[in-house]
């Protein structure tokens, strides 16, 4: 029973090369509108070589992927799950589609799907669970796609450009992956 | 004339941590698996006073070089007696928020010292860090903690389902939270 956990129709899981990703990430965290809705973190800039660093850290603590697309090799964002706690069987997961253009065609859905597949069936996980701002309806359609439930939201807990936001706390049970697929 | 004293109770005071005098009895509430997921990192084990009293060091060495978080003994105020352990570790100033995280040497002290301890830091959060939201998250095992946010007025705003696995169970996370305009509302008038 071997399937390639990885490879979806549209797009594939792929190792984190810092050398030349490093430069894709700084590509992308140049886009302020992409960074505002990846962190709560204010919007900075960073030298490739900390961007470089930052990945080789990633790696080491945790499960990250970038996200290509099949039908062209291109890599176009990056997915990871973060902060597993073994015992609570528990992780959060992240995940950016840094290329606009890329935007609504469905990869950033599949590369989640390929994660959480990665996450119930071969980490043995017992949840996954994430954090969205309430400006990104897009993402949160997408989120319930996967079978993400809305369990809850910080409100008016970070503020941008003077107004207060909502932070939306989303959550999956393993169990309940598998009634989906 | 600012004249509040901001660390000051009616039977409790926030004080700085004495490593090395609060390490061994922080050591001993670490045996409880919440606590001990709150104050150490790593799996749930049994840890020396050693091993505690390292981990404090960093976390204080760490927080006054880059000055984002703030922790505090909770003291007795006729024997100066540590029966608590209370720190916003989490400090985003760009968006006005803290978190929260409270522990007491047991249930009892909870129950005696809980509420005032969380209405110091409750108003040194929102007066003195000019907080516009403090957020907290307590295992729905822990069902004295879970009331004594609910009784100081936090609202329960997030139920992370199966989130933590103590006992042999599954128990939700209960991610509570309280913004400043609720919290004047609730206390200032009584304060000031």
């Amino acid at each position: 029973m071997k399937e390639l956990l990885f490879e979806g129709k549209l797009v594939r899981l792929c190792p984190v090369n810092s050398e030349d990703d490093a430069k894709l990430y700084a590509k992308w965290s140049r886009d302020s509108e992409y960074m505002r809705l990846a962190d709560m973190d204010p919007v900075n800039l960073y030298a490739l070589p900390l961007v470089k660093d930052f990945l080789d850290k990633e790696e080491e603590d945790g499960c990250n992927f970038m996200i290509e697309t099949i039908a062209d090799n291109k890599r176009i964002g990056s997915i990871g799950l973060g902060g597993i706690d073994w015992a609570d069987s528990c992780a959060w997961v992240g995940i950016g589609v840094g290329e606009k253009e890329d935007w609504g065609k469905g990869y950033g859905s599949e590369a989640m799907q390929l994660i959480l597949k990665y996450a119930f069936t071969e980490l043995n996980l017992h949840r996954v669970q994430l954090t969205v701002f309430d400006y990104n309806p897009r993402a949160i359609h997408s989120y319930e796609k996967c079978g993400f439930r809305v369990e809850g939201k910080e409100p008016d807990v970070m503020l941008r450009e003077g107004k207060r936001w909502d932070v939306i706390n989303m959550g999956i049970l393993r169990s309940e992956w598998e009634q989906l697929h | 004339m600012i004249n509040t004293q901001l660390f000051k109770g009616n039977k409790i005071e926030l004080t700085e941590l004495d490593l090395d005098k609060d390490s061994p009895i922080i050591a001993e509430w670490t045996k409880d698996p919440c606590t001990f997921k709150r104050i150490m990192e790593g799996k749930y084990r049994l840890v020396s006073t050693a091993a505690v009293k390292k981990s404090l060091t960093e976390t204080l060495k760490k927080s006054d070089e880059r000055k984002d978080s703030f922790y505090f003994a909770v003291r007795t105020l006729d024997e100066q007696k540590l029966v608590g352990f209370a720190r916003f570790p989490i400090f985003a100033p760009m968006h006005q928020f803290a978190g929260l995280r409270l522990d007491f040497a047991n249930d009892a002290a909870l129950k005696d010292y809980g509420i005032e301890t969380l209405g110091l830091m409750a108003y040194y959060g929102f007066m003195e860090l000019n907080l516009f939201r403090i957020g907290t998250r307590v295992s729905a095992c822990e069902l004295e903690m879970m009331s004594l946010y609910e009784q100081f007025g936090f609202s329960k705003d997030i139920i992370r389902r199966e989130a933590n696995f103590h006992y042999g169970s599954y128990f939700d996370e209960i991610v509570f939270g309280m913004n400043q305009p609720l919290y004047k509302d609730l206390y200032t008038e009584v304060k000031q």
